[in-house]
């Protein structure tokens, strides 16, 4: 495992173990996920990826231990460092409303509780669905929108927070192979320009090709590092169990 | 046999009846559909009265059924169109439907024995009273023969079609790959809850069907996992809740609706705080006592590598957040469980295979 | 009686500009019930608010000596009745494995069993307690028994749900459609969900004189459930589904003025379930109509 110096680190879990009910989803986390490149949260399902992202952005109660984004604490306060873009699955895309609307939702942490938002957050929302690709769909509803396009919306809305590190949850799920490649050139380009850009993943094909730091997590931390230092078959094989052959044959294509 | 006893038995036939099918209603995930229904077959029974001008005419039941069979299709249409959710459409149309109803009644009917209170409350007081001859039974309540004839409905259907309905029940995609589609049994099944709960109408009213219906089979869903004990005692739980209403309500001087139905709540409240395997309290009980145990697991492996019993008392408080005083507890009590000694050959911490036994199978994860 | 003389009626006036109020109030929250698929949550409130009310009642009466069914009584414990069987609900279902239909359906067993058993009671017992024989009304509602006291709590309580909905809007909006989301940009999701809860119970509390706990459901989720159809917009939805709350349930305070003895809750239900009806017809788009036609064209080119 490589040795991240502490300044190049952009998120530290130590010791994370988060339960629900009374089941372990984490167990005794330790990570580092560093600032520069595209980190890939790698595990089976039901492995606790979500559930790592979840406790980075503090929105599920930690049994123990610890998280850090940036050097500081972990916690519901957290703002607008991290643009944190959930499933897609997750809401009712039937909800009323046009895809300019939920980019704006981007600003509404900014907002006291009785503001509205004005020039400045629009003028944000449209500079967020410039850089997506989006700006001819404002507006448009959002159930009229493809799963890529979804997708891009929810990133714009994370765009518009103006965040040092985006934590995304299988930005790639439900979206064909197009969307998929276009999408990616979008979180390059953001990582690029110094984001950290971390997202669950899981299956591991095309892995290599995304990823430049992998986590592979199966409840505990399986191991972590470079893409080339992570993915080896023994450790696949320890985190994907018995399924782990066919899963490295698709993997090496 | 007196009045009272009729009543008192064609409170428990109705009960059992009601409890027997909503057992299959509450696994089935469709408890709300009684709630629908029990509204729903208000308009049939009323338009089948004002036609044929009497209560015996089996057209009553036959045009309530029916009615009832009208909502469950209708909202299924229009959830089918995702212009509205199932819930929501559910509930638009049983409360068209009933609002027909209760405006026919409140416009035809006045003083009638369909006084808009007994559609809420039923008439058991007076079921005994409207009699007729039977073969071999002589002199006979008719809703203890309707209450019968329908419970023996469902039981038969429940024995001939047991398996089918395990199947749709408990494995629903194995019963989709074997080919199995239980559309035919669907339609049987909605309809004999429907027949049930138009017959169950006149005597309980709209409120004590719902109760019979979904509290006593969730007080027993909450008490066993077998399904065959599972029906029975559900059952078993509507007759008591109907015995034990029925006292409570010659007590209070009031119609037996309200308190049967607030036992039968009653009882499912006691199930849900006390019951020993699934309740608010055991649950509570087995998640704390879990919640420790993955501690310890997970304080153990804080431990390791640690040089001294102050290091580890250091790292186990820091990163559980937890007091000096109880950390020291916890780490005495890991050393004397053997679970983690310190190793004199590295001299520091390590587990040993009993603590590594026991954190894996609490913690159930590759390590 | 004509239609002019009936409006310069005092008592059909206080009766039209209530149910108008009432009709807005819970239409406008019914939204969020709705778009949260909380239909028969709603459902199940509102029958849990009639213990609520004749609790209340009760204890007034027992300690007071007096009946008294003043909405500033009444309104109070239903409020109460009605949250209660809400997180009744939520911790049946979160620690046992029986799932949210049955635990609603139990509820109705609990709190409406256990309402009829003391409306029932106190309809009976002697002396008779003055004001009882109103209680039942809240059974199908009764929007002429209104007072002008009872006016003011409902302009008062409609007012100030109304403006805590339009000061919090953004955050109740973004609660509505992403949770997640919402706690991720540092939001207090658990103090929005509680006051959002109980916007919606009060939407559900202040229906109950007009529309009856058996029928409320559609009071509160036939303006949404028409209102979706026609827009695209929340705040478009919900200034609609006021409307069309509002203007049924003020036409059905009226039509039930007129013959005396109807109770209003029926009426007020087939108005808006008949708006409900044309909206899945003749919605622009979404409607049956609009989307034949699109099917024809589709079928012709």
């Amino acid at each position: 495992m490589s040795e991240l110096d502490s300044h190049d680190v952009a998120i530290r879990c130590e010791n994370l173990t988060v339960t629900y009910g009374a089941e372990p989803v984490l167990w005794n986390v330790d990570a580092e996920i560093p600032r520069r490149g595209i980190t890939g949260i790698i595990g089976p399902n039901g492995a606790g990826k979500s559930t790592l992202i979840k406790s980075v952005l503090g929105i599920v109660p930690v049994t123990a231990g610890d998280t850090q984004v940036l050097g500081s604490h972990g916690g519901p306060l957290q703002g607008d460092t991290i643009g944190y873009v959930p499933q897609r699955s997750t809401v009712d895309w039937d909800f009323p409303t046009s895809v300019f609307d939920v980019v704006m939702m981007g600003t509404y942490g900014k907002l006291r509780w009785f503001q509205r938002p004005g020039k400045l957050q629009r003028d944000e929302t449209h500079r967020a669905l410039e850089f997506v690709g989006m700006e001819a769909f404002g507006k448009r509803q959002i159930s009229e929108l493809s799963g890529g396009q979804q997708q891009r919306v929810f990133l714009a809305r994370a765009f518009v927070q103006e965040p040092s590190v985006y934590l995304m949850d299988e930005p790639f799920a439900g979206v064909d192979a197009k969307s998929e490649s276009s999408l990616f050139e979008i979180l390059r380009k953001l990582s690029d320009e110094g984001a950290t850009v971390v997202m669950v993943h899981h299956d591991l094909i095309r892995a290599r090709d995304y990823f430049d730091y992998v986590l592979l997590l199966n409840r505990r931390l399986i191991a972590q590092g470079t893409t080339e230092d992570a993915l080896t078959p023994a450790n696949l094989e320890k985190c994907y169990g018995l399924e782990s052959d066919s899963i490295l044959i698709e993997a090496k294509h | 046999m007196s009045i009272e006893t009729w009543t008192l038995l064609i409170a428990i036939v109705t009960a059992i009846a009601c409890g027997l099918c909503g057992s299959l209603l509450v696994v089935g995930r469709q408890a709300m559909v009684s709630e629908g229904l029990s509204h729903a077959v208000l308009p049939g029974l009323v338009v089948a009265f004002l036609f044929f001008r009497s209560f015996d005419s089996p057209w009553l039941i036959a045009s309530a059924a029916l009615s009832g069979l009208i909502m469950v299709w209708v909202t299924r249409a229009l959830s089918d169109t995702r212009l509205v959710d199932s819930d929501a459409g559910l509930g638009l149309v049983f409360a068209a439907m009933f609002s027909t109803g209760i405006l026919l009644v409140s416009l035809n009917l006045k003083n009638a024995h369909f006084h808009a209170d007994c559609i809420i409350d039923g008439n058991l007081a007076l079921a005994p009273l409207n009699r007729a001859d039977f073969p071999v039974l002589g002199r006979v309540p008719r809703s203890m023969i309707t209450m019968t004839a329908t419970f023996l409905v469902i039981a038969t259907f429940v024995l001939l079609a047991y398996k089918e309905l395990k199947i749709m029940i408990f494995d629903p995609t194995h019963a989709a790959r074997v080919g199995f589609r239980p559309v035919l049994l669907g339609y049987v099944w909605i309809t004999i809850v429907s027949l049930t709960t138009v017959t169950a109408f006149d005597v309980a009213g709209s409120v004590l069907i719902v109760a019979l219906m979904i509290a006593p089979p969730a007080s027993a869903y909450l008490l066993t996992r077998r399904f065959s004990v599972y029906l029975v005692l559900s059952m078993a739980i509507a007759a008591v809740s109907a015995v034990l209403g029925f006292y409570l309500a010659k007590r209070l001087d009031v119609s037996p609706t309200g308190p049967v139905a607030a036992v039968a709540g009653g009882l499912f409240l006691l199930v849900f705080v006390f019951n020993p395997t699934n309740s608010l309290l055991a649950t509570r009980l087995v998640r704390h006592r879990r919640r420790k145990e993955l501690i310890r697991c997970l304080c153990c492996e804080l431990m390791i590598g640690c040089a001294d019993e102050l290091e580890a008392l250091t790292a186990v408080s820091d990163r559980l957040r937890i007091g000096p005083r109880i950390a020291q507890d916890l780490v005495r009590e890991l050393q004397s469980r053997d679970w983690i000694q310190l190793s004199e050959k590295s001299g520091r911490f390590e587990m040993t295979v009993a603590g590594q036994e026991a954190v894996a199978q609490a913690v159930n994860c590759p390590a | 009686m004509n239609v002019s003389e009936l409006l310069s009626d005092h008592t059909v006036r206080v009766v039209v500009l209530g149910s108008a109020m009432i009709g807005a109030v819970s239409g406008a929250m019914g939204c969020f019930a709705y778009l949260r698929r909380q239909s028969l949550i709603g459902d199940v409130v509102s029958h849990s608010a009639l213990l609520g009310i004749v609790m209340a009642f009760w204890i007034v009466y027992l300690l007071t000596g007096q009946g008294n069914r003043s909405l500033v009584v009444l309104m109070p414990g239903a409020f109460l009745a009605g949250l209660a069987s809400l997180l009744l609900t939520r911790s049946v279902v979160r620690s046992t494995r029986l799932k949210e239909d049955a635990s609603l359906g139990v509820m109705l067993a609990i709190f409406f069993g256990s309402g009829m058993m003391l409306l029932r009671y106190l309809q009976r017992g002697s002396p008779p307690i003055p004001g009882r024989s109103g209680l039942d009304q809240y059974l199908f509602g009764m929007a002429a028994a209104m007072t002008r006291a009872d006016l003011w709590m409902i302009g008062v309580v409609g007012a100030g749900v109304l403006t805590v909905m339009s000061l919090a809007w953004s955050r109740l909006k973004i609660i509505t459609f992403d949770q997640d989301y919402a706690a991720g940009l540092g939001l207090r999701v658990d103090l929005l969900e509680v006051v959002l809860l109980a916007l919606i119970v009060m939407g559900i509390v202040i229906g109950l004189q007009i529309a009856g706990v058996v029928l409320m459901i559609s009071l509160l989720v036939a303006p949404a459930a028409s209102a979706r159809q026609w827009t695209y917009s929340l705040g478009r939805m919900v200034c609609l589904a006021a409307t069309i709350g509002g203007v049924s349930a003020g036409l059905g305070g009226v039509i039930s003025s007129i013959g005396r003895s109807l109770p209003t809750g029926p009426i007020i239900v087939l108005l808006v379930t008949l708006v409900f009806v044309v909206s899945v017809v003749c919605a622009p788009r979404r409607g049956f109509i609009s989307r034949w036609q699109r099917g024809r064209q589709i079928h012709v080119d």
